[in-house]
């Protein structure tokens, strides 16, 4: 079984994406992938998520094999409520928050540790894509910094009983964060981004396959290649299997 | 047949790391691999005696791994009279079969001629590193606008501009009227539709597969090709078509 962590649909505002869904079912069926956990690309733009969450309620509805994510910027006014909708009533699995994007930083103030105070309590998985294209390739009006690996790992310490997927991470910043886990249980890794020569294989090795999972980044990125470096790479079908499934599975209650 | 344009001995220069490399490139079905080597730390503007031994590193993987390795000269063109005198030991003397440019100036700058011109009278590609960042270049990378550039001034000569140019839709449209360019598709930008959009502007036969490994793993380099919705004769052409034929120039 495969699982997809993080894929969005939508558009992109710097160049057009076939980010709709019948594009992903289409490359899901090709590449044998039973699911993807799918969030708004236009909610990254939007100054209120909310349109967008349900905007993508109402899209994934045509397939069981598309669940959502609800996107929240914590710093909306409204944003713990609309985060309970998108999960008790709109039946999404998580959170996807977009710090670099939305204006804020993880260690910011009170506001964020409320949010994720809230996610904790209520067991909601939070996602972190570190980017969403490469910042050299940046439109000129919108140049975005990534979200620094050391972000991450304070949040990650300061908040223990809350699980934090990292996506979009290049190979140093996947180093960074694998050297830092074995110091908390919560924090989680989806190859989702070109990594260097044998890298999978090296961080299983490393820090074993429990908190690794796998994310297309489609449509912004091709999906196959993203999926070959997990599929290909040669590490024990059980840890190919933790990585492609069964740790979504468990994370996300699936 | 399967080459990999833009591939670099191991940063470390580990002998255990390049067996690796080339482990990997086989279980691929990689039949070939230039490898240019940017030495031992990296520099940006690498001296005399850093561009000599990263020579010397890919002249022993050339020994190490006959007739899989292909080398590519890599030199400082601000040393004018050293770089020269590296080339012509590394086609001479090492039979390498290409010449890498990276970061340290610029390929607008006239010093940099001489080596084109040599390129040209071996019958030599040039593989020349390309980017136009928005986080900002480095003082001595080019542009594509500047590979075009060089192009139209050296019309016979061989020009791989690396990466698509990074941004590759600058990239390609920099290039797509100086047909001397080909692009190399390597490196860690995976963009939907960058493969297909190469092939749309610039024609299958402008465009050679490239993985930029140590850095990147052949599996999403290749799958990068193989996954784009082109033909598969466009296919066969960028991941090793093009690169044999330009190889055969020397022969």
């Amino acid at each position: 079984m495969i699982i997809d962590v993080n894929a969005f649909l939508g558009e992109w505002p710097f160049r057009k994406l076939s980010g709709d869904v019948n594009t992903l079912l289409r490359i899901m069926a090709k590449c044998k992938i039973d699911m993807a956990l799918v969030s708004s690309l236009n909610a990254i733009f939007y100054k209120d998520c909310e349109e967008a969450n349900v905007w993508l309620k109402r899209i994934l509805q045509t397939s069981k094999s598309l669940i959502g994510i609800c996107t929240i910027n914590p710093y909306f006014p409204n944003s713990i409520e609309n985060l309970h909708e998108c999960i008790n009533e709109m039946g999404m699995v998580g959170v996807k928050i977009h710090p670099n994007y939305h204006g804020y930083n993880l260690e910011d103030n009170s506001i964020i540790d409320q949010f994720f105070k809230e996610c904790s309590k209520a067991k909601i998985p939070i996602i972190i894509p570190l980017r969403i294209q490469d910042e050299r390739s940046h439109h000129p009006s919108s140049k975005i910094p990534p979200i620094s690996a050391s972000q991450i790992i304070s949040a990650a310490r300061k908040n223990s009983s809350l699980k934090i997927i990292v996506c979009n991470a290049k190979s140093n910043e996947v180093s960074q964060i694998c050297m830092k886990m074995h110091e908390f249980n919560n924090l989680y890794i989806a190859f989702s981004w070109v990594q260097s020569l044998n890298f999978i294989e090296k961080m299983v090795k490393n820090v074993g396959s429990n908190k690794l999972l796998w994310g297309s980044n489609f449509p912004i990125n091709y999906v196959e290649p993203m999926l070959r470096q997990v599929t290909e790479s040669r590490i024990d079908e059980e840890d190919k299997e933790k990585i492609l499934a069964e740790n979504a599975k468990k994370i996300f209650s699936i | 047949m399967i080459i990999d344009a833009h591939v670099h001995f191991p940063p470390g220069g580990k002998c255990e790391d390049l067996d690796e490399l080339v482990e990997a490139a086989k279980r691929y079905n990689i039949s070939k691999l230039c490898m240019s080597s940017l030495g031992p730390s990296w520099d940006y503007n690498p001296s005399v005696s850093a561009f000599t031994a990263a020579n010397r590193q890919v002249k022993f993987a050339m020994d190490r791994h006959p007739d899989y390795i292909i080398g590519f000269a890599y030199v400082n063109p601000l040393f004018a009279q050293e770089a020269m005198k590296e080339f012509k030991i590394c086609i001479e003397d090492f039979h390498m079969c290409g010449l890498k440019l990276w970061v340290s100036c610029r390929c607008t700058e006239p010093i940099i001629y001489p080596l084109i011109e040599m390129a040209i009278e071996y019958k030599v590609p040039c593989l020349i590193h390309s980017w136009i960042k928005a986080t900002g270049n480095l003082p001595g990378e080019s542009t594509p606008q500047d590979v075009a550039e060089l192009a139209r001034k050296f019309p016979e000569a061989k020009i791989i501009m690396a990466h698509m140019g990074g941004d590759w839709e600058i990239g390609v449209k920099a290039v797509k009227d100086v047909k001397n360019v080909l692009v190399d598709t390597s490196g860690t930008i995976c963009e939907a539709g960058m493969i297909e959009y190469a092939v749309k502007v610039l024609g299958a036969n402008r465009v050679v597969y490239g993985s930029d490994a140590p850095g990147t793993d052949f599996s999403s380099q290749i799958w990068k090709i193989r996954a784009s919705e082109i033909s598969e004769e466009e296919k066969t052409l960028i991941l090793g078509g093009n690169m044999e034929r330009i190889l055969r120039m020397r022969t």
